[in-house]
């Protein structure tokens, strides 16, 4: 039975949004595109480590 | 005067013109004297211990500043703290070079010398320089320049002994625990040694230190007041400032903690907050305040080693890939390989498991559902499921316990790595879940805000346009707002094509065919058939505004011949305004032609068979302002036996009826008639009940039935008019004037029963044809114009005599013996019977 074309159109979108998301959200984490603001917190969170362990990512 | 003299003169003069012009050439104003200056620019602090002294240099490149200046005050702006203040001024310089940045180093500075604590940046502007200097002591000091290069250099005495202490900082480059502070080495004064400790931590380490990668950590602290040392041995110590954690393990508690408890008589170390609280102020234990308390994290971040942390940060990278993998495969399982469709069967199965139809409702229709109403929701369950599939999977592999046992420290790797793949896959099946949800809420909002508007305009044209799918079939007759379609593919029923669930503009029939949604659409592209009985419906139904007109009489009163004369004249009239009239079906097409060719031929009408009625539909105009006229015509007998009664379902949803009279019918007309023209009576062939019986019979079921006749028109027929006017009766033109006629000839109740029951009862003189010298035209028409005009389908008035009549095969009724000549008549309704008997009138 074929399944009709707006469920595929759905899946593929709902897909493609994810991984934009997942994408800026880890560009974001980079200090890059329009999540930027994200970079402080990795920033932190190097930091804490830094602080706390001793241990340098960057 | 002698010519050398005058020579001697005028150079003289000259030489004073151009001294003079010199001078106020060298003349500069002071301003721009100031402005081309040099500004002495500090490029470099020290700070050195003499014997008696330490010497505090502030280096310039360019002059020395000329106005400069070194004072003690009470109190410093800034972290600068120490026994003692000093500020230094230096007017007209600036510590900053051409670019902005500033060109001595470090706004704050500490030092490990027994008098110099810290120097720190208080102000650097065009206007000068300051710096606030921390010393261990107020002591005399004194101020002089020096040059090349251009120094400031400011020496204070320290006449007194120190003690080396040890304050300890935080290290950058250790790692964990208690091993994260360093010890530094500070002289203090030695009656002051635990004081002086604090002062100088709270300083900071100095450049060399900083270098090594020591810090101090403040927490917010600015500095501490209210040192005491208790008998105890319990140190008490107050900060000042904030205070705060900052996520860090070590804290300025940590550090201040060490360093008291180097002092012999210090065993406990408590420290309070600005607002003096501490979590344990009494006892013999250390205390800190709950803000500087490190959290969970911290501590067991700080229990793990760099190598330690760098193969967890591994593993969990792994685990994150893990994650990534596992989502993925998921993902693409529960979508496409092994995606859990809900079929148009299943939907189905699904709405009557939610919601049973209940008695009189169909069953929802068998179509695939709109994606985010159902397989949205379908598609996230399969992806759940198959992400916990695939990850208890990961924990049942390699298959047995032991072997888990066995390889402990991998195992315990593999555990972490598996537990942040979970999460991974969590975060995002989450994310997943949530782009989807999102997705289906916008877009579920636009569609059932664009199916409320489209549900509106098929309603709203339902209302203006007056339209209905009307089943024309005998023993249904059913009305309803829109009609069930067939699918051109499957055949299968689709009652409720309305924009929904189903689908918006289109939707899509389990065997897969596009089927258009709103019934404005569905009405010229899918075939209509009715609700009830699933028999086909007329094209152009529910659709196109539609009128149902049912005629009722006793036999033989003129009901056929009614209607086919009234067909004809429609057709007539509405070519002749050039509106469109067509038969939306092939039975109606048949019908009319007969109908016609029978009027136009002049040949005598076949009786009505008893069988319930198939509605003649004609459709009047085109395009969507087109009307279906319905035109039922019932034997006379249907109306008598109470049996058949109850079938005539078409009455019920007449928007107008139309009552056929036979005047011949009437026991007063056709004594008047008697022995004047038997052969006009005989050819009548009247009509042998009552008149008001069959009227009484109709209006009774109607008003068993539940139907408003008060709502509705009736179009009282006087037929055979033709004959009346051949056997001298001439009916009056208007309507008023022919129900005084019937009221004279003695049916009055009739007259006054159709005015109480119906909301407009109107009195028609109708001849299916036209006597050659009839002066009148009894258009066959009329009626029918006027019902329809109370539906909204208006046409123009018949031209009365090229209408109709002149179409019509005129015949000379000859008299028989006895009977009076010059009787002509061109036709009646007649039986078979009749028919035989009309053709042994004719010559």
């Amino acid at each position: 039975m074929r399944i009709p074309l707006t469920f595929v159109i759905f899946r593929v979108a709902a897909v493609c949004l994810t991984v934009l998301v997942l994408a800026l959200f880890g560009l974001g984490m980079a200090s890059r595109g329009p999540l930027d603001g994200l970079g402080s917190v990795t920033s932190q969170a190097i930091s804490w480590l830094h602080d706390n362990t001793g241990v340098t990512l960057r | 005067m002698r010519l050398p003299q005058i020579i001697a003169r005028r150079l003289l003069a000259a030489v004073l013109v151009t001294a003079a012009a010199g001078l106020s050439s060298l003349a500069v104003p002071p301003a721009r004297a100031l402005a081309s200056a040099p500004v002495p620019v500090l490029i470099a602090i020290h700070a050195i211990h003499y014997r008696e002294f330490n010497r505090l240099i502030f280096q310039f490149a360019g002059p020395v500043p000329v106005h400069r200046s070194a004072y003690y005050v009470p109190r410093l702006p800034g972290s600068a703290g120490g026994s003692a203040r000093l500020m230094v001024t230096f007017s007209a310089a600036r510590g900053y070079n051409a670019h902005g940045q500033t060109a001595y180093g470090p706004a704050e500075r500490s030092y490990a010398l027994p008098g110099v604590i810290q120097v720190a940046t208080v102000q650097d502007d065009q206007t000068g320089i300051s710096f606030g200097v921390a010393l261990a002591r107020r002591e005399p000091l004194s101020v002089f320049a020096l040059a090349r290069p251009s120094r400031v250099v400011i020496d204070v005495r320290t006449p007194y002994p120190t003690v080396l202490v040890r304050d300890y900082f935080a290290s950058s480059g250790s790692v964990g625990g208690q091993s994260v502070i360093l010890p530094a080495s500070r002289p203090v004064l030695p009656w002051a040694a635990a004081p002086g400790a604090l002062q100088r931590l709270f300083a900071g380490p100095t450049q060399d230190e900083l270098a090594r990668g020591m810090r101090f950590v403040a927490s917010g602290a600015t500095g501490f007041t209210g040192l005491t040392i208790g008998g105890g041995g319990v140190a008490r110590v107050r900060l000042t400032g904030g205070c705060s954690s900052s996520a860090s393990a070590v804290t300025v508690a940590t550090e201040i903690e060490s360093t008291l408890r180097q002092f012999p008589q210090v065993r406990w170390v408590k420290i309070y907050d600005a607002a003096g609280h501490t979590e344990q102020p009494s006892g013999h234990t250390d205390s800190i305040p709950a803000c500087l308390k490190p959290s969970t994290a911290q501590l067991l971040a700080a229990r793990f080693k760099g190598p330690g942390i760098l193969a967890l940060l591994i593993i969990a990278g792994l685990g994150i890939l893990a994650g990534l993998v596992l989502s993925v495969l998921s993902i693409v399982g529960g979508l496409a390989l092994r995606a859990d469709t809900i079929t148009p069967s299943a939907y189905l199965a699904e709405r009557i498991k939610a919601k049973p139809a209940e008695t009189g409702q169909f069953e929802p229709d068998t179509a695939w559902p709109f994606y985010p109403f159902r397989q949205a929701r379908a598609d996230l369950a399969r992806i759940e499921a198959e992400r916990r599939a695939r990850y208890r999977k990961m924990w049942t592999w390699p298959f047995h316990p032991i072997i888990w046992i066995i390889l402990a420290p991998v195992s315990a790797a593999a555990i972490i790595c598996i537990l942040v793949a979970g999460l991974t896959t969590v975060v995002i099946a989450a994310l997943f879940a949530l782009v989807t949800w999102t997705c289906a809420a916008i877009i579920g909002a636009a569609f059932v805000v664009t199916a409320i508007l489209l549900r509106g305009a098929d309603k709203a044209w339902h209302t203006g346009m007056r339209t209905e799918a009307s089943c024309p079939h005998p023993q249904c007759y059913h009305v309803t707002a829109w009609p069930a379609y067939k699918c051109p593919g499957c055949q299968a029923l689709h009652r409720d094509i309305r924009p929904g669930r189903l689908g918006l503009f289109t939707r899509r029939c389990q065997c897969g065919t596009l089927l258009p949604t709103m019934v404005l659409r569905a009405a010229w592209h899918l075939d209509a058939v009715c609700q009830r009985c699933e028999e086909p419906l007329r094209l152009g139904s529910a659709a196109l505004r539609d009128v149902r007109i049912p005629i009722f009489g006793d036999t033989s009163a003129g009901k056929t011949r009614f209607l086919y004369a009234a067909l004809d004249s429609l057709i007539d009239t509405t070519q002749r305004a050039g509106i469109a009239f067509s038969f939306p079906d092939e039975n109606s097409r048949d019908e009319a032609a007969l109908a016609l060719d029978v009027i136009r031929s002049g040949h005598d009408t076949v009786k009505t068979p008893a069988a319930l009625p198939t509605a003649l539909t004609c459709r009047v105009g085109t395009g969507a302002s087109g009307a279906l006229v319905h035109l039922f015509d019932a034997a006379g007998e249907s109306f008598r036996g109470a049996e058949m009664h109850d079938s005539l379902g078409f009455l019920d949803h007449g928007h107008g009826l139309v009552y056929v009279l036979d005047p011949f019918s009437v026991g007063s007309v056709r004594d008047r008639m008697t022995g004047h023209n038997a052969v006009a009576i005989r050819l009548a062939h009247a009509a042998a009940g009552d008149p008001e019986t069959a009227y009484g019979e109709v209006v009774s079921r109607l008003r068993d039935s539940g139907v408003e006749a008060g709502q509705q028109r009736l179009a009282v027929i006087i037929s055979k008019a033709d004959l009346l006017t051949v056997g001298g009766l001439e009916l009056p033109e208007d309507s008023g004037g022919i129900a005084d006629w019937l009221m004279q000839a003695g049916v009055h109740n009739l007259v006054l029963s159709a005015r109480r029951d119906f909301a407009e009862v109107r009195y028609f003189a109708v001849a299916s044809l036209v006597a050659e010298d009839a002066g009148r035209s009894y258009d066959p028409g009329a009626p029918v114009r006027w019902l329809l005009s109370s539906r909204g389908v208006r046409l123009p008035a018949a031209d009365p005599l090229a209408a109709h009549g002149m179409r019509i095969t005129r015949r000379r009724i000859r008299p028989g013996p006895g009977e009076q000549a010059g009787a002509e008549h061109s036709g009646t309704e007649h039986s078979g019977t009749e028919q035989s008997e009309t053709a042994k009138a004719q010559p």
